[in-house]
């Protein structure tokens, strides 16, 4: 019986074993089949599946005749896996003279312990290639986008520069950084071990919107002679620094901006971080003389004065108990209003100051854009100073008829010239006149009339007058041969950080309109410290004369005089 | 397999018309006189039951040799075009690869133009040629409109 019943028994405990065992295991395989299916769907996936980020394309920007001025390229940039590498020391010293550094610096990022680290990033073509020769071990190229200026310092000022990571950081680049950058896609996709994609694998794309190419007003023609002239007389006149702006007048566009000291963007890592301020609408000065002509305008339009208005000029003016001299300490006799210009004459613009009113200057001083941004469409713009009515001292009033006591910003005061140029319309100055999207859009920018500040009558005047000052007045020496030319030469004392004026330390500048009668170009020169002093303004003057003939014949502009 | 298109001929007789019945007929007399010649060599009842059952494994077998064939075939031609579209897409990544290799090579080659287009440039190689800028333009104005007759 027993002998029986004892395997049976036996038998039972094993099949009842077996089948606790087989409850546990499909127990656990249910666990991680049915629970965590999913766990274990994304750990497997995750060996093979891939996610990487797709980058935009940063937009382009053309000057106005559709010449390249910034792009992006895909240059190889140079990595290093010590590991692999067997020798460190001979591959530094391989590697030093094809990418330009010492065999001690190479070797110490090879021995820094690093498991992936660069040794030169966007690297020239030329490297590159060298480097795929060299095939050593453990040195691998990797592409990486960079942002590239093939026209070098040429319009840095206004296009700015971007930073390694490709993000805008003065300038252009960085006030349109948004539509330039465009929407980085992605790509979802199954990879083998070479790193290749699965044909017949999982593939996710969400494509990247590349960004918007600019259009600019700049024209890379008058832009470089531009540069080029302010290069040659700042290098001249050993100045601190300088700025032309050259503007459209019926249109506000600016047509050239440079700037000095100046920046390469290819290579802004060796560049002076001072100069990556844009002194044409980043940095202020007094502007002197050059104000006189707003003055003149204002007077003439509330009809405090006309143009035949005449007054005993004896070298000074007596104001709110001070005296305001002349440079110099001349004294013209009786001049008109043609004449106080002509002569630029600080006592007579204090008379015409007198005549129009501490109030109705500081409204036209306003209407003409000073003491606010003009809001051009660059990153950085500064707004200048010209204090409340109510603050005014009755010396102001004289010292701002000329120029003095408000500052001001290069395009400010190029764009106030560029409105007497027009016939009284004051614009806002703008850069980019197109957005290309990628989809085939077309944003143009249109003309932005901000106010009426003259009627097209006191414009007209000013503007004569303003060609008198170049006819028979002290500027001269800005005279183009076959076309008339008017302008205004301001020379301003540089105020200290404690208010008083630096001895023998000036900012010198000249304003034009080209061809006087029919201004096509505004152009406003400004050079800082000048090493002439008091005679900077012909450095300015030379400077102007200089791009002003290659605009008009690169313009085609007829000569409206006899040469 | 005659047997089995045999049985399969003789099933289908009732369902002929006249001039097959009369086929048929025949046949069956045919048979007859088989059977009695083959009376002489006795044989078991179940012989046909036999050649029945036979027929049947045989179509098992080749049923299953068939379905092994085809799917051993449609292994072969899935595994083919895997192999295949595999092929292919490293084709593809090679190809996709070459055209944006070339791509790039087309920005960095039109990026030298423009480097060689620049204004500054051209300024400065016509300076070192000593080419002069001109003195004076010519403007040639236009007279009245004439028609002519």
């Amino acid at each position: 019986m027993f002998a029986d019943t004892l395997p049976s028994v036996r038998l039972k405990i094993l099949c009842a074993g077996f089948f606790v065992l087989s409850l546990a295991l499909s127990a656990r395989l249910a666990y991680w089949q049915v629970l965590h299916r999913e766990e274990l769907l994304a750990e497997a996936r995750a060996q093979v599946v891939q996610s990487e980020l797709l980058a935009a394309r940063r937009g382009a920007i053309f000057d106005r005749t559709g010449k390249l001025l910034a792009t992006t390229v895909q240059l190889d940039s140079v990595y290093a896996i010590p590991q692999q590498i067997p020798d460190h020391a001979a591959a530094a010293a391989t590697l030093a003279p094809v990418l330009g550094d010492t065999p001690e610096r190479i070797r110490a990022r090879l021995d820094s312990g690093a498991e992936w680290v660069f040794l030169r990033r966007r690297v020239p073509e030329a490297v590159s290639a060298k480097l795929k020769e060299l095939a050593l071990p453990g040195i691998g190229l990797e592409p990486e986008a960079k942002r590239v200026y093939p026209d070098d310092r040429a319009g840095a000022a206004a296009l700015g520069f971007v930073n390694d990571d490709g993000v805008g950081q003065s300038g252009i680049e960085a006030r349109y950084d948004a539509v330039l950058r465009g929407t980085p896609g992605q790509l979802v996709v199954e990879r083998d071990p070479a790193n290749r994609p699965l044909a017949a694998g999982l593939r996710q794309v969400t494509p990247p919107v590349d960004g918007a190419d600019l259009v600019l007003t700049l024209d890379l023609v008058m832009q470089s002679a531009a540069e080029r002239e302010l290069a040659r007389v700042t290098k001249a006149e050993k100045a601190a620094g300088g700025t032309i702006v050259t503007l459209d007048p019926d249109t506000g566009a600016i047509l050239a901006l440079a700037s000095t000291p100046g920046f390469d963007p290819n290579d802004v890592a060796h560049s002076d971080p001072e100069a990556f301020r844009d002194r044409a609408l980043s940095w202020t000065y007094e502007p002197g003389s050059t104000m006189k002509a707003i003055t003149i305008a204002a007077a003439l339009n509330e009809h405090a004065i006309e143009p035949s208005t005449t007054y005993e000029d004896k070298g000074f003016a007596v104001i709110g108990g001070r005296t305001l001299h002349n440079a110099e300490g001349k004294a013209y006799g009786r001049l008109d209003v043609s004449g106080i210009l002509e002569k630029s004459a600080n006592a007579g613009a204090v008379f015409v100051a007198q005549k129009l009113g501490a109030d109705k200057l500081y409204r036209y001083l306003r209407d003409f854009g000073f003491g606010q941004p003009t809001g051009v469409d660059i990153a950085g713009e500064a707004s200048g100073t010209v204090r409340p009515l109510a603050e005014w001292y009755p010396v102001d009033l004289g010292t701002a008829a000329f120029g003095q006591g408000l500052t001001v910003t290069p395009l400010q005061l190029a764009a106030a010239y560029a409105a007497i140029a027009n016939g009284g319309m004051l614009y806002r100055p703008y850069l980019v006149q197109e957005i290309r999207g990628r989809d085939g859009s077309v944003q143009r920018m249109q003309p932005h009339p901000v106010r009426r500040v003259l009627s097209t009558e006191t414009a007209a005047t000013v503007r004569e007058m303003l060609v008198n000052v170049i006819d028979r007045g002290i500027a001269s020496a800005a005279r183009i041969s076959g076309y008339s030319v008017g302008g205004k030469t301001g020379t301003a004392q540089i105020a200290s950080p404690d208010g008083r004026y630096l001895p023998d330390e000036y900012v010198s500048s000249f304003a034009s309109l080209a061809p006087g009668r029919d201004p096509r170009f505004v152009t406003l020169v400004v050079l800082e410290r000048p090493q002439s002093r008091l005679l900077g303004t012909l450095s300015a003057m030379s400077a102007f004369t200089g791009m002003a003939g290659d605009f008009m014949r690169y313009a085609r502009i007829a000569p409206d005089r006899v040469p | 397999m005659i047997a089995s298109l045999s049985l399969r001929g003789a099933s289908r007789v009732p369902r002929r018309g006249i001039a097959a019945r009369a086929q048929a007929t025949r046949a069956t007399a045919a048979r007859a006189s088989a059977k009695r010649r083959s009376a002489a060599t006795p044989r078991r009842r179940g012989a046909v039951r036999r050649r029945v059952s036979f027929d049947a494994s045989a179509r098992i077998f080749v049923l299953s040799a068939g379905v092994l064939a085809t799917a051993f075939l449609t292994a072969l031609l899935y595994l083919r075009f895997a192999t295949s579209i595999a092929a292919n897409g490293y084709d593809l990544h090679d190809l996709e690869a070459r055209r944006d290799e070339l791509a790039r090579q087309n920005a960095l080659l039109q990026l030298r133009i423009d480097r060689l287009d620049a204004p500054a440039r051209i300024e400065a190689e016509a300076q070192r040629l000593g080419l002069v800028k001109a003195a004076h333009t010519l403007f040639l104005t236009a007279g009245p409109a004439v028609t002519l007759r």
